[in-house]
């Protein structure tokens, strides 16, 4: 019994670090492409250097610039008055999802995508944080917290919560999550989100079967707090009107989106995640 | 033959009539769906499907469902094939097992009559009686056993075997008449198929006592036996004579094949011979095809494809040929031939044995078991020495007097007895004696039973000086007292002397038919020395005896009386003197059930109200079980089907090892469970110290204590800690769980039962040691004195099976096992220990018996007190042969536990040696 529970533990641990290494590999993968010029070259859109002023932080003085002449001088991004990024992922039960037909969990597959853009933002210097948390970083410890909070939160959200937290000025949302909430409650999420966040993306991951109702015989459907149940005698014969019902739902919700202005895109669990975050990558360079 | 099919409990087949409302029921419910949690479920709400199909369960499920139930209500009213007719009447059943030396022909059949018939009783909840018509070895009733249950008279059926000599029907009625019945008595005789003697006075007994039923074989099956042949009536190897002839009942069909072989050394297959046999014709002579110089191999005939006593034929040394040699006059003379006392001998052993004729040199060098030597003038010392030493390696010189001899008696050399010089002429025109005739031979004479004509007179003979053993090497005498024939032993070989001659010159005896069997029964005599002279010849000894069930040799146990020879050859056997090998010295007589055999005939004309059946080649099945196997097969296969259904054995991969482990769980059948007392569960978790109670409190008290003593002090010093100290009754307790007992003997000893004695046999036997003590000190170097205890122990052991046992030697493993002692004192010390050295056999070299006598035990306890003792003087001698005393004990127990372990200790250096090399 106890090395039952030993060996899940590990697998745990296993998830979470397996996950960052994935989500690593994948960041890498973004950065190769886009945000490496932007370190080498000295666009003046970019660096800029400004004489030290007392209102200036002690630490952003750049040492050598001031070597060179009389003043001194402090290094100035533009870009860092810019956005902070947060991150949600759905915690409720439905997000542990995975039919035989998949590597991930639809769980996993959003903490990978989340994080592999969390390590690409770190790696640009840009400032990242947990939905729920206004403490933001630059550093892998705050993509560990963040792979930590997505891996074990309690909270059994569908949507992000507009309530209790409420983002500094300017801050992007990155959320990931089936959406299969009503397509109501999504909206009315939505305004109330529209009123905090200066942009968002809305990723949307669902398991294959979620999609296409691949089962057989006769089954009894349950939602995840037992709260609503279907039984389905012959699933064959409605799979192609649910196939049509999914769609329609993800069609709206994309539209949803697109009229906040905000960048939508939908993830299957057995599709590539790579290819994926190709999809993003121009979404979110949008924004810089 | 069509099978039949019967029902023993049909009222539940009435169950079936229930399968369409099952039908019903079963197509109404549909099977459980499989549960899925979904977090789409909301997008399934109102969607309808159009088709509906396995909300019910599918027909052919249903069908298959239907079917397990049909077959599990079939298994209930228990089908069984091939029912066998019921049994007669109400009341107990008596079953009569046919176990007499036929009965071992057609046992199985036997046997699986009755247990069928067992069964059927057992169904009916009958009462039975088990009776046999033999009596078993060494007893001369036939055994009988009963009332009892199923179980048990299964247990005895399975236990039963056929014997090798006829049943004995006068002592069987005897038995049956016994029974003193209230209620009738429904008898089945599970017969042979032979009624051995006038069988009628038994049917009608048995019919008074109630119904009675014979079950016979088919006439092919019926019993065979192998006879001597009818042409000679005796046995023998000559050449184109039959060698042995086989009888069947006359009722076996036309031309009736057996076959029969002939078996040599080791058992090899010497020929093989098949006859055919018509009722007619229902004794046939069979001849074997067996090249000359293996004739004399052939040790016993058997009939292929047939069992028991009956079907083997066993050859003694009486039918095999010896090489004999006559020595012949070394000058090569014609002469006449009835004059040749080579003549005469060749017309006596021609037909018995292979003759050559030849020197002495040459017939020593020879192949040659026994050498005849006529009347001879002087030989040459070269050819007396050559034939000296051939007697005296093993050979069996025949010698004959004659008028050469009585000229040249030599000094008595290569001569039985000291002879006087110049013959007795009882007839002569000198003489007043009248011709002297043979007196019957005494029974220390190998020649004991055999007849001697009347019409016999001896002429002259030659006659021993009287000598203080002349008593002793005499083998035949005249009327008058005067030894005609007499041997002694010289080394390994024999020296024969017959005081008259081998031609007709002084007697008749060479031509008369005594002399013929004189000559073959010495002859026998040469198959190798005897030793003795003395011997007595009444009575024949068993060697080995046949085994009633297979038709094998076995040794023959104490129970098997010696034969009387009087009336060997006419006797049959019986439980007392089973069919086998007997004999005395070198002398065998081969018991041969076939001999002295009545004509076989079958049971027939029986009586009005006597049934008769066949046992059947096809047997009464109970197919409830098969039926059971069935519907769990069908269960399983419904079971895979509904998880295939619902979709789930796509997830039901062989690595789940609970699904695996399930149906093995379900196919293994159930172990029995093995219940033993708490008792021997104990003994056998730890070590025990065990002694023997004697009886004798205060002994008992004191052995107690030393042993505690020991236990303890092996538990400081050793590795060994034992777990506490037994006392043991061998008539009730287990021994087998000790590795070593102490056995104090005192002169009061209790006596021991048998029981007893069975079981320290079997620990004996089985790798205990026992450790006997006779604290008197009366086990001496050379013997054992005349003590109380020792004649105690005497008392004791009588019965026991114990290896010669010796003094212990100096380098004994006993004195290093664990200390190096020198001797072993006890409260005593001049005891020698006696036990069992040189053990070849697999006991690790642990004697099985230790004797000794110096009360060790006392000392033991004593050693555990001595630390108490107050005169300082007393106490130190005391601890010093206390603790000689204790590291005895300890050696004791190591010995007993590691064997010769130390004594292979003492190569480890040689080992050592040679593994670095």
């Amino acid at each position: 019994m106890l090395s039952k529970l030993y060996s899940k533990a590990e697998g745990e641990a296993g998830t979470l670090s397996s996950i960052m290494f994935k989500a690593r590999h994948h960041a890498d993968h973004i950065i190769s492409g886009g945000h490496a010029s932007r370190k080498s070259g000295m666009g003046e859109n970019f660096w800029q250097f400004k004489e030290y002023s007392p209102s200036d932080r002690p630490q952003d003085i750049d040492w050598r610039q001031s070597a060179k002449t009389d003043h001194v001088f402090i290094r100035q991004k533009e870009w860092q008055k810019a956005q902070k990024n947060f991150f949600w992922c759905a915690s409720y039960n439905g997000m542990d999802y995975k039919s035989n037909r998949t590597e991930h969990s639809k769980r996993e597959a959003a903490s990978i995508l989340l994080l592999s853009l969390a390590f690409a933002m770190i790696n640009a210097d840009e400032q990242i944080g947990l939905y729920s948390q206004r403490r933001t970083g630059r550093s892998d410890q705050s993509v560990l917290r963040i792979g930590e909070h997505i891996l074990n939160d309690k909270h059994h959200l569908e949507l992000p919560d507009t309530q209790g937290f409420i983002p500094p000025k300017g801050s992007i949302l990155i959320a990931a999550g089936d959406f299969l909430s009503d397509l109501k409650d999504i909206e009315h999420r939505f305004n109330d989100l529209k009123a905090s966040v200066h942009d968002a993306l809305i990723i949307q991951v669902l398991d294959p079967d979620e999609i296409e109702l691949e089962f057989s015989g006769r089954v009894q459907f349950e939602n995840f707090d037992h709260s609503d149940s279907e039984l389905i005698d012959h699933i064959p014969s409605v799979q192609e009107a649910y196939k049509a019902r999914i769609k329609e739902h993800n069609e709206k919700l994309k539209a949803l989106c697109l009229q906040n202005d905000w960048s939508y895109v939908l993830h299957r669990t057995d599709g590539d995640i790579s290819r994926t975050l190709q999809t993003i990558k121009p979404l979110i360079e949008l924004k810089e | 033959m069509l099978s039949t099919l019967a029902f023993l409990n049909p009222v539940f087949l009435a169950a079936l009539a229930l399968l369409p409302v099952l039908w019903y029921l079963m197509r109404v419910m549909p099977p459980a769906p499989r549960k899925i949690a979904f977090a789409a479920t909301r997008f399934l709400h109102g969607l309808v499907p159009e088709k509906n199909v396995p909300s019910k369960t599918p027909w052919w499920i249903l069908l298959l469902r239907l079917l397990i139930i049909a077959l599990i209500i079939t298994a209930l009213a228990r089908p069984v094939l091939n029912p066998a007719e019921g049994l007669q009447g109400r009341g107990a059943v008596r079953l009569i097992m046919d176990n007499s030396w036929a009965g071992a022909q057609n046992w199985d059949k036997q046997q699986r009559a009755a247990q069928e018939l067992l069964a059927q009783a057992d169904r009916q909840n009958r009462e039975i009686y088990i009776y046999t018509t033999t009596a078993p070895l060494g007893e001369e009733k036939p055994r009988t056993y009963g009332p009892m249950v199923h179980n048990e008279a299964l247990a005895i059926v399975k236990g039963l075997s056929p014997v090798s000599w006829p049943a004995n029907y006068e002592v069987l009625l005897n038995v049956v008449k016994d029974k003193k019945t209230d209620n009738s008595l429904d008898t089945i005789w599970l017969s042979h198929g032979l009624a051995e003697q006038p069988i009628s006075p038994l049917i009608s007994e048995l019919q008074r006592q109630g119904s009675l039923t014979f079950i016979v074989p088919t006439p092919e099956n019926l019993p065979q036996v192998i006879r001597p042949p009818l042409s000679t009536g005796a046995v023998s190897m000559e050449l184109n004579d039959a060698a042995i002839s086989i009888e069947v009942p006359s009722t076996i069909p036309q031309n009736f094949a057996t076959s029969v072989k002939a078996l040599g050394e080791n058992g090899i297959t010497l020929d093989v011979q098949t006859v055919e046999l018509t009722p007619s014709k229902a004794r046939q002579d069979v001849s074997f095809d067996i090249p000359d110089h293996l004739k004399n191999t052939v040790e016993s005939y058997k009939l292929m494809n047939r069992k028991g006593a009956g079907a083997v034929f066993l050859l003694d040394a009486g039918s095999k040929k010896r090489n004999i040699g006559i020595v012949s006059s070394e000058e090569n003379v014609e002469t006449a031939p009835l004059v040749d006392a080579g003549y005469y001998l060749k017309r006596a052993l021609e037909p018995h044995a292979n003759l050559s004729l030849g020197t002495v040199k040459e017939l020593t060098e020879g192949d040659n078991s026994m050498i005849i030597l006529p009347d001879v003038a002087a030989m040459s010392s070269a050819s007396l020495n050559a034939l000296e030493n051939w007697v005296k390696n093993g050979g069996v010189l025949l010698r004959f007097s004659g008028p050469k001899m009585a000229e040249s008696i030599n000094s008595g050399h290569l001569l039985p007895v000291q002879l006087r010089a110049g013959e007795r002429a009882l007839s002569g025109s000198l003489s007043w004696d009248e011709p002297q005739k043979i007196s019957p031979f005494p029974n220390t004479s190998p020649f004991f039973n055999i007849d001697i004509p009347s019409d016999i007179i001896i002429k002259q003979q030659l006659l021993a000086d009287p000598a203080q053993d002349l008593e002793g090497k005499i083998w035949a005498t005249l009327e008058d007292g005067t030894p005609l024939i007499t041997a002694s032993a010289l080394e390994r070989g024999m020296i024969v002397l017959i005081h008259t001659s081998a031609t007709p010159d002084w007697s008749n005896l060479p031509i008369s038919g005594l002399y013929v069997n004189l000559l073959k029964r010495l002859s026998h005599l040469s198959s190798s020395a005897i030793g003795q002279t003395n011997t007595n010849y009444e009575n024949l000894d068993p060697f080995l005896i046949i085994d009633g069930k297979t038709g094998g040799l076995i040794p023959a146990p104490a129970t098997v009386k010696p034969l009387p020879v009087k009336n060997a050859q006419k006797k049959l056997p019986d439980s007392l003197h089973p069919p086998g090998i007997y004999g005395k010295g070198a002398q065998s007589f081969a018991f041969n059930i076939g001999v002295n055999l009545p004509p076989l005939k079958t049971i027939k004309n029986l009586p009005v109200g006597v049934g008769l059946d066949y046992y059947e080649s096809d047997y009464e099945i109970d197919l409830m079980p098969y039926l059971l196997y069935a519907a769990l097969l069908l269960f399983l296969v419904d079971w895979v089907v509904v998880l295939a259904i619902s979709g789930l054995l796509s997830g039901l991969n062989l690595k789940r090892p609970a699904s695996i482990a399930l149906v093995a769980l379900i196919l293994l059948p159930a172990n029995n469970a093995y219940a033993q007392s708490e008792d021997d569960l104990r003994y056998a978790k730890g070590f025990h110290l065990a002694y023997i109670r004697t009886g004798d409190q205060a002994l008992d008290q004191k052995t107690y204590k030393g042993l505690e003593a020991l236990a303890e002090a092996l538990k400081t010093r050793t590795s060994v800690e034992p777990e506490g100290v037994i006392a043991l009754n061998p008539a009730t307790d287990p021994l087998t769980f000790f590795p070593i007992i102490y056995w104090a003997v005192s002169p009061t000893q209790d006596s021991i039962d048998s029981k007893s004695f069975e079981n320290i046999q079997s620990y004996l036997n089985h790798g205990g040691t026992i450790f006997f003590d006779l604290r008197d000190q009366s086990t001496r170097k050379d013997n054992l004195a005349n003590s109380p205890a020792a004649k105690a122990l005497r008392k004791l052991t009588a019965s026991l099976n114990i290896p010669p046992l010796e003094p212990i030697k100096d380098d004994h493993v006993l004195g290093r096992a664990f200390y190096l002692l020198s001797d072993f004192p006890g409260r005593l010390k001049d005891g020698t220990l006696w036990l069992q050295q040189d053990i070849t056999n697999n006991r690790d070299g642990v004697s099985p018996v230790i004797i000794g006598s110096n009360d060790w035990a006392a000392a033991w306890a004593a050693a555990a007190r001595t630390p108490n003792s107050r005169s300082r003087v007393t106490r130190s001698i005391l601890t010093r042969q206390n603790e000689l005393a204790i590291r005895f004990g300890v050696n004791l127990v190591m010995y007993s536990l590691t064997g010769n372990y130390k004594t292979d200790q003492v190569h480890i250096p040689h080992i050592l040696k040679r593994l670095g090399q």
